[in-house]
């Protein structure tokens, strides 16, 4: 990744499109974990895709509606979180160094794939 | 040489895509009852569209976002979130008036009622995009949209006076009564001109078709001359219906009287050049709306979206336009009035519009997308204002329009 | 962020306002014919004429014909004279029946009125 000196977390960052590494969308950065530490200053823990984590900073309230309905339909792996050493790159959007197929951000994706698209015609190509 | 193809594509492109259900309704409502009185209200939607076309270009091409995917990282997804709301809940009362306008052609056309349409061009609507390329629906349709240019035809065919088309086109004007329903035209047709989707879904395409910094002049050309000719085309239903149903005292409440405005000028090649018209112009605008609908969803979520690609590599976004066109449809078989759903829905749009051009001009503005492709001030003033009193009209002549139909 | 909440606080505002003031209207509205009503009846009946006239000069095709007459007498009949819609049906049937005489004539009746 270019080494840069300063990045702003929550204009740079936070809200940015993320890709994975042939380029495909995973998901937004809903959300940036810290890591709070005594006699030093705080570190970015983790980035983090989720929409609960999203719908959490437009309102308390919708944050548990989103919490309910997605225990009662996600798979494990969420929220999705990703460190620092796996983003090649920041720029417009970020890069980072997975496989969205292996990422749980994609279980929408797959879900719809399997069980809509794929009967519906020419939805097997 | 091709750029010069390219450039005369993208206007026709625009031309042949402008007519919708919108302008068709608006303009003929408003030429119908009110002469040319209502031009005003056309000129500053078309000089307000001009600039948003033209600054979504630039922007996508500055910035190398499309405007959803910016206003998400700009001001975060709180903040993007009522605004998206809205403009998703307007954008499917206008593809039901789409839909709608549609289904009317054919029930015109065929005698058999326009909601028994309504499944059967959804799934039309839905098959095209679920299996043509991009290229392909959007061009297509567009093309085929060059029939509405029989309006212009008509236009001249019955002696309009260019003299005093020009001078109600620069002088707006209250009539001594029917104010509210007049001013409620006029709102209507502020938002049937600059319709959101219409420039947020141009930053799409431009991204599609990776545009740089060439293509700066270029963006200006198309939009300046596809919004321009395009405009020409809603002005000419106008000018038509104020030449044909006007003087017979005939006000346009529903399709089956505006199918009368093409008969003086064609005779009987009239009748089926409206219908025509009126099914491809609507068909063209719902594809449009369906696939901006879906676009500014995936790239509100981070889904992947791209216009060619198969279902099965962009499951959320090809169901977000499927489900988008199955409640659209639904809208239309509660038999609820065409032209009423497009007139109150072209007025919502000009309430909404503030919403997600506002944030716009901040992004158009900020150094850190646009670098030294800034708006200038007077780009600012003109879109700001102009924006902002179509929206605080419509908020007072929606209510009031609402008490004088009862 | 301030943005954020601006933007909800101006969404609200114009909705609550947009509600108030259709609140308002539809109460003070009431009923009764209003100035509109007269005008789309007139605009309904002149419409008949107009698609009848249409017809006899063979520029529009029966099936529309039929559908906009059976919706201007339903529109009349919705509205402050319901009386209008009777002739506009009378034309209707006569139409259907391919009878241009009396089409005719029922349009001239109408037109004088």
């Amino acid at each position: 990744m270019k080494r840069r000196r300063l990045i702003y977390l929550v204009r740079d960052v936070l809200d940015t499109q993320v890709l994975d590494r042939k380029k495909r969308a995973i998901g937004k950065v809903d959300g940036i974990g810290l890591e709070l530490r005594d006699g030093a200053p705080p570190r970015v823990a983790y980035f983090e895709s989720d929409a609960v984590t999203a719908w959490r900073r437009f309102g308390r309230r919708s944050g548990r509606w989103a919490a309910r309905i997605a225990s009662r339909w996600r798979g494990p792996g969420h929220p999705y979180r990703f460190p620092w050493l796996r983003v090649r790159e920041l720029d417009i959007d970020m890069e980072i160094d997975v496989d969205v197929e292996r990422t749980p951000a994609f279980d929408f994706e797959r879900w719809l794939r399997e069980h809509v698209v794929r009967y519906l015609p020419g939805g097997r190509r | 040489m091709k750029r010069f193809l390219g450039i005369a594509l993208g206007i026709v492109t625009s031309i042949g895509g402008f007519l919708d259900a919108g302008s068709i309704a608006t303009s003929s409502q408003a030429g119908a009852a009110f002469g040319y009185s209502l031009l005003w209200a056309l000129a500053l939607g078309t000089v307000c569209v001009i600039f948003l076309v033209e600054m979504s270009g630039r922007f996508a091409i500055a910035s190398k976002h499309t405007i959803t995917d910016a206003i998400r990282k700009r001001f975060g997804f709180p903040a993007l979130v009522v605004p998206f709301a809205l403009t998703m809940l307007v954008n499917l009362l206008v593809l039901a008036s789409e839909l709608g306008g549609v289904c009317v052609a054919l029930e015109l056309a065929t005698g058999i009622g326009f909601q028994l349409w309504a499944i059967p061009v959804a799934i039309a609507l839905w098959l095209l995009l679920w299996v043509a390329t991009f290229d392909v629906v959007e061009e297509g349709t567009a093309l085929l949209g060059l029939v509405t240019l029989c309006f212009v035809v008509a236009a001249w065919k019955l002696g309009a006076e260019p003299a005093e088309l020009a001078r109600a086109l620069v002088t707006p004007s209250l009539p001594p009564d029917e104010r509210a329903h007049y001013l409620f035209l006029a709102v209507s047709i502020v938002g049937a001109t600059i319709a959101p989707y219409l420039f947020l879904f141009y930053s799409s395409g431009a991204i599609e078709d990776r545009w740089d910094k060439s293509y700066l002049t270029p963006n200006r050309l198309i939009a300046a001359g596809g919004m321009l000719f395009g405009a020409l085309i809603s002005m000419a239903v106008l000018v038509v219906a104020a030449l044909t149903l006007k003087p017979e005292g005939i006000h346009v409440e529903s399709y089956e009287q505006a199918a009368l405005m093409l008969l003086p000028a064609f005779g009987r090649w009239g009748f089926w050049l409206f219908i025509v018209s009126l099914a491809v112009a609507c068909f063209g605008a719902a594809l449009e709306l369906s696939l901006a609908s879906a676009y500014a969803m995936a790239q509100t979520f981070g889904w992947n979206w791209g216009e060619n690609l198969r279902p099965r590599k962009a499951a959320r976004f090809s169901m977000a336009y499927t489900v988008f066109i199955a409640l659209a449809a639904l809208i239309v078989l509660t038999g609820l009035n065409p032209m009423k759903l497009t007139l109150f829905s072209m007025a919502i749009t000009a309430v909404i519009l503030p919403l997600t051009a506002m944030p716009f001009l901040i992004l158009m503005n900020d150094r850190t997308y646009m670098g030294s492709h800034v708006n200038s001030r007077f780009s600012n003033i003109v879109v700001a204002l102009i924006v902002l009193v179509a929206a605080v009209l419509a908020i007072v002549s929606i209510p009031l329009e609402i008490i004088g139909s009862r | 962020m301030r943005a954020s909440a601006l933007l909800r606080g101006r969404a609200m505002n114009a909705a609550l306002r947009a509600c108030a003031l259709a609140l308002a209207a539809l109460v003070v509205g009431g009923c009764g014919p209003s100035e509109a009503d007269w005008r789309s009846a007139s605009s309904w009946s002149l419409t008949a004429v107009a698609v009848a006239r249409a017809w006899e000069r063979g520029e529009v095709p029966t099936r529309y014909a039929r559908r906009a007459l059976q919706k201007a007498a339903d529109e009349l009949a919705k509205g402050p004279l319901p009386e209008a819609g009777a002739p506009v049906d009378e034309l209707r049937q006569a139409l259907e029946r391919g009878d241009r005489e009396a089409v005719r004539q029922l349009v001239s009746e109408l037109a004088a009125r």
